[in-house]
């Protein structure tokens, strides 16, 4: 599905006030605000989780299969009799950790190819279009599962997988940027100082174009954790015994006349997540087109 | 205007081309010996080598590239490793069965996500919008397995008006029969864009509202309910229109996860599992099949949107 | 048809033998029936039977009876936990699932029941040579198969010859290394050779590659599904369906003296997912669903439907490659066994649904010769951790297993897989989990040093078939890649002698070989559990052979 921003984005904004004073105006911004905490809660609960969860992830109660939540299991226990609470606390780390982690190699990738592709233009920028359209054609999902089926499922794997899919959108999004950028009188100014392609590329277009890409990164870090939990629930995600929200849905469904609470609590928690980044990215895009 | 077209149909010709090399490179790098899935293992050796080299896996990488192509394209689908059966009459059968659905999710989809989105449009920062934009948000944050586990339990579990379990048993698809099948399954994949195309529709809707053209006919003087109903609609629907057929064809291969879910035998299902079982005719097969329906469709979303648009130039 | 009166005495005195045995309580009256049956003398061995014992078993078989009153007519959809997959060549299957298909359509020449007892088939009864390396096979006569064609012993040659043809590559081959060849005494007479003396031979024609086809069959099953079997083919779609039909003139007769099958078909329709096949069942379109014990709360409140269960012979299994690092020391391979609890295997992922195990495959009470029961191993941390220190891993060791991916499995590889892990850590015995789709293409490689498989394993007919299959030096299916010529001669011997209690205490060192110094672990043996509609007279197999031949319906 692409949903990207483009409509939205397509004009690059020019630094008026420092970093710290525009995120400091930011909290005026409901929306914002709104994204901003559900995401610092699960960071929060990343970083904490070890020290407040009362079970191993793998430690499992003989016989206690799929309980109801109860004192000591208050999201119940699952198929294994292991602790349901424990998983999803200690699942929020990689969910943090693998979306951001990597939509960054997207980006990196994605801006690459972009710049290159923007500013050459001819006929390398048709080629390099050209692919990106063929990957873009996938279905996200049927990408990810052919990457994963040639390399197999691991952490490292499945972030492979996500930036790959990821790349071209963000490459289009910048060489769009780019295009734009490219007829500005300060980069003529540049071109004409007999400035080297790298110094025009990466010193004059990218720190223009940086802000849309960093809101487009944000939705797609939303994307990426669908994803991620996507691929969970279809088996081909990050292996066990990590515990992994889509898998746990998957694995807890069955389960729903007995306990709904096994399915539904991680089910949530993905919302949860790509809820807020959605909403962070959302607010940002907004106030950033008010300031223009 | 048919250079436009035209220059459009060699560019999906190049995407294409570069999809099948894509395609190709990937079932290239799968872990699979081809001829051990096929005899299986307890089969000697020699036969594998024999099979390899009648089956010509042993030729050079661009003549088996150009081969699978001509197959391809020439509808010789070969067998499926995980079936056992011919891959074509599946895939053309799994083919109909989530174009069924997608049709179905998009007839769900069209007439709401329009209406709100323009509602939303001109309600332009006011409550009807707010509340319509902060719906769609959450629609579209939403994993599509966890909307379907939602109204599986609400519909099947709680109310027992739905079965959550959508699989035909092998028969052909007959609305008249199935119908009670189909209808969780496309409320999902409904569920899942209805928030996209809304947000599609109220961006238009703006942009149109806010063109000259509008305005100067509202200053003339003419009706609002006119102006809207015979100017704005015309043009803000455009976009939106334009971008269903692309999600229709995208739905046809996008629906893996809630075909799984629901049981429902589809392309989408049909590919994972190929994937998972690394089935490789069959993994060529159907995501050739599926992206090309879709880069296809986007062309024909582009050609529509420029038949439609009297504002774009051909250049 | 000639005799072989010095066999048929000698068979006599084994009988008799074997009824002195059981008379002094050394094997159990299940055994002494089982022997006799396998040496095709059933009846000669109830005639031994005191009068008492004859009432019991009388007894028993009245009470089954007056259950018994089928009814015909009635579909039964059957779900499988896996898809309807299409193969050439029932010679060649390695997974039992595919091979219900087969059953149905086909029959064997012997068949083990529900209880395990050997029933006679297409062989009508069978004799061994007195040099027992010849065994002679009476065939049924007035058998038709599907397509028109008489049974004689024709196909039985037919297919024997075949599935020892390498060239066939069957699993039978292995399994049953010992059989030579099949030759053709006269129309309903086949001779069937062994290059040694095999006890369990006649087991060995229920292996489900060994279903008998026609001499004319062309090969290619589903384009020419032939056998004499109680069902036809009607419809198949891979992958999602497979419908079969009521044969007319089936030999079998059921209770009611007319021809059985009683169903008038039978489909089998894929249903990977539970909780698909548990919407089905609630609205009443399945007949018959495999279970997650798991589920048992949400199965029993199913109205309408019983839920039942079968103990199995069918087993979890970790493998430690004989010849890879670190298992080259035994004190590895027994640090691993002592770090599992097995009740808490039988507890945690069965809820108490199954019996412990022993690190060896032969299930007690499930397998001929076997014991009722036996004590295994219990968990010893302690000693686990001084074994790997005197091995040279004081500080533990980091292993990686390889099992069979949950996509391909429904998870049921990686519960025990999680298990496992979770049950070494404490002794330092780290495992990383690697699921692995293609596992089966892999399983009998080497997988280089610090891995352990993860599988699982069907019950076979005897322990000497699964000994031959995969324990033997060079086995085919030796996935542990073990050798231990003491093994392998004392196998040999077992598969020679005839006294049964011989084999008895043979087949406890055997396993005892295999407990103690052997490369798997097998924590135990499940249950098999399947919800079916109240109304369906049917019982679950422990091999999971689906049979619905005299399976019916209460109108």
């Amino acid at each position: 599905m692409d949903q990207s921003l483009e409509p939205v984005l397509s004009q690059p904004v020019i630094q008026k006030k420092n970093l710290w004073q525009r995120v400091f105006a930011l909290r005026r911004n409901l929306t914002v605000l709104l994204g901003a905490s559900i995401l610092i809660f699960w960071v929060i609960i990343a970083i904490f989780a070890p020290s407040i969860v009362p079970y191993g992830i793998n430690e499992m109660a003989s016989g206690q299969v799929w309980k109801s939540p109860s004192v000591e299991h208050p999201f119940g226990t699952d198929n294994l009799g292991r602790d349901i609470f424990t998983r999803v606390l200690i699942g929020a780390r990689q969910m943090v950790v693998l979306p951001a982690l990597s939509v960054s190699l997207a980006v990196i990738i994605g801006t690459s190819i972009g710049l290159l592709s923007g500013y050459r233009g001819g006929w390398v920028d048709e080629i390099i279009m050209r692919v990106m359209d063929a990957v873009m054609a996938f279905p996200v999902l049927m990408l990810y599962l052919m990457i994963i089926a040639a390399v197999g499922a691991s952490v490292v794997n499945v972030v492979i997988a996500v930036a790959v899919a990821t790349a071209p959108a963000i490459s289009r999004l910048v060489r769009g940027l780019v295009l734009d950028l490219r007829s500005r009188e300060f980069v003529a100014a540049a071109r004409m100082r007999g400035e080297p392609t790298s110094y025009i590329l990466f010193r004059e277009i990218l720190p223009n174009a940086i802000n849309p890409i960093m809101v487009d990164a944000l939705v797609r870090i939303g994307y990426a954790s669908f994803s991620i939990s996507a691929l969970g629930f279809l088996g081909l995600g990050v292996p066990p015994p990590n515990p992994d929200w889509g898998g746990m849905v998957s694995e807890a469904r069955n389960a729903l006349i007995i306990t709904p609470t096994a399915p539904l609590l991680p089910a949530l928690a993905i919302a949860s997540l790509v809820i807020g980044f959605n909403l962070l990215a959302d607010g940002l895009s907004e106030v950033m087109r008010t300031e223009r | 205007m048919l250079r436009f077209i035209l220059r459009r149909f060699v560019t999906l010709l190049i995407t294409m081309l570069a999809l099948s090399i894509l395609i190709f490179g990937l079932s290239e790098v799968l872990p699979i010996e081809p001829a051990l899935v096929i005899l299986g293992r307890e089969s000697t050796p020699e036969a594998r080598a024999a099979l390899s080299e009648e089956m010509g896996f042993n030729r050079p990488l661009p003549e088996r590239y150009v081969n699978w192509l001509v197959r391809f394209i020439s509808g010789d689908w070969g067998d499926s490793y995980r079936l056992g059966a011919p891959i074509q009459p599946l895939v053309m059968r799994r083919l109909l069965n989530s174009t069924i659905l997608a049709a179905l999710a998009l007839l769900i989809i069209s007439p709401i996500s329009l209406f709100l989105g323009v509602i939303a449009g001109l309600y332009r920062a006011r409550w009807p919008d707010r509340a319509i934009s902060a719906g769609s948000l959450l629609t579209i944050s939403l994993p599509d397995f966890v909307v379907g586990l939602l109204l599986i339990i609400i519909f099947s579990w709680w109310l027992k008006l739905l079965p959550a379990d959508s699989s035909l048993r092998g028969a052909d698809i007959d609305l008249a029969q199935h119908w009670r099948k189909l209808i969780l399954p496309a409320v999902t994949a409904a569920f899942v864009l209805v928030g996209y195309i809304t947000r599609v529709t109220r961006v238009s809707m703006i942009e149109v509202m806010d063109s000259p053209y509008i305005r100067t006919a509202i200053l003339k003087g003419l009706p609002y309910r006119t102006v809207i109903i015979r100017h704005a609609l015309r043009n803000a629907l455009i976009a939106p229109i334009a971008i269903i057929t692309t999600q229709f064809a995208w739905l046809v291969g996008g629906l893996i996860i809630i075909e799984q879910l629901f049981n429902y035998p589809g392309l989408g299902s049909l590919f994972a599992d190929a994937a998972r079982s690394n089935d490789l005719p069959m993994i060529a097969t159907s995501s050739m099949i599926t992206v090309s329906l879709i880069v296809f469709s986007q062309v024909i979303a582009d050609v529509l949107y420029g038949l439609l648009n009297p504002r774009i130039r051909f250049s | 048809m000639k005799f072989d009166l010095k066999a048929l005495r000698a068979r006599k005195e084994q009988v008799q033998e074997a009824h002195f045995e059981y008379t002094q309580g050394k094997i159990s009256r299940r055994d002494f029936l089982r022997f006799s049956s396998m040496l095709g003398a059933g009846a000669m061995a109830t005639g031994l039977l005191s009068p008492l014992e004859r009432f019991q078993m009388d007894q028993a078989k009245r009470l089954l009876a007056q259950d018994m009153a089928p009814t015909r007519g009635g579909t039964i959809v059957n779900a499988l936990g896996i898809d309807t997959t299409r193969f050439d060549d029932p010679a060649r299957l390695s997974l039992v699932f595919p091979s219900n298909y087969v059953r149905q359509v086909c029959d064997y020449l012997v068949r083990l029941d529900p209880e395990l007892n050997l029933q006679p088939a297409l062989a009508e009864s069978w004799l061994p040579s007195e040099d027992g390396l010849t065994w002679t096979l009476t065939l049924r006569q007035g058998v038709k198969f599907n397509h028109g064609k008489d049974f004689n012993a024709d196909d039985v040659v037919f297919t024997i010859n075949r599935l020892i043809d390498p060239e066939t590559a069957s699993g039978f081959a292995g399994a049953a290394n010992y059989v030579t060849g099949a030759e053709k005494v006269d129309d309903f007479t086949v001779n069937i050779h062994t290059d040694r003396v095999a006890a369990d031979f006649i087991y060995s024609l229920f292996l489900y590659q060994a279903a008998i086809l026609p001499a004319d069959w062309p090969g290619d099953f589903f384009t020419n599904p032939w056998g004499t079997g109680p069902f036809t083919i009607e419809e198949f779609a891979p992958g999602e369906y497979i419908r079969f039909k009521r044969r007319e003139d089936y030999w079998m007769l059921g209770a009611d003296g007319l021809s059985l099958p009683y169903l008038d078909s039978v489909e089998f329709v894929s249903y990977p997912d539970e909780l698909a096949r548990i919407s089905a069942l609630q609205e009443g379109s399945l007949h018959l669903a495999p279970a997650s014990i798991t589920l048992i709360d949400q199965y029993q409140s199913l109205p309408g439907y019983d839920f039942k269960s079968v103990q199995t012979g069918n087993l979890h299994i970790a493998i430690m490659q004989f010849n890879q690092e670190p298992w080259t020391d035994p004190k590895m391979r027994e640090a691993l066994k002592l770090s599992i609890d097995r009740q808490a295997y039988v507890d945690t992922l069965y809820l108490g649904y199954a019996i412990q195990g022993d690190d060896h495959p032969i299930a007690p009470g499930m397998y001929p010769l076997a014991p009722a029961d036996q004590t295994p191993r219990q968990q010893d941390y302690e000693q686990a951790r001084a074994l790997l220190a005197e091995a040279g891993y004081p500080d533990g060791i980091d292993l990686t297993a390889l099992y069979i991916d949950p996509a391909s499995d429904g998870g049921f590889t990686e519960g025990f897989a999680l298990f496992l892990a979770a049950q070494a850590e404490p002794a330092g015995i780290r495992i990383a989990l690697q699921p692995t789709p293609d596992y089966w293409n892999i399983w009998l490689d080497d997988w280089g040093p610090n891995h352990i498989g993860v599988s699982n394993w069907a019950q076979k007919n005897t322990a000497s078939e699964m000994f031959n299959l995969a324990y033997r030096t060079g086995s085919v299916w030796n996935e542990s890649h073990w050798s231990n010529p003491e093994f392998d001669a004392l196998l040999e011997e077992f598969d020679r002698t005839l006294d049964q209690e011989t084999r008895v205490t043979q087949l406890a060192q055997l396993t005892d070989m295999l407990s103690n110094d052997g490369p798997v672990i097998v924590p135990g043996f499940r249950q098999d559990f399947a919800t079916m509609v109240s109304k369906l007279h049917y019982n679950l197999h422990p091999q999971a052979f689906v049979w619905m031949a005299d399976a019916w319906l209460e109108p």
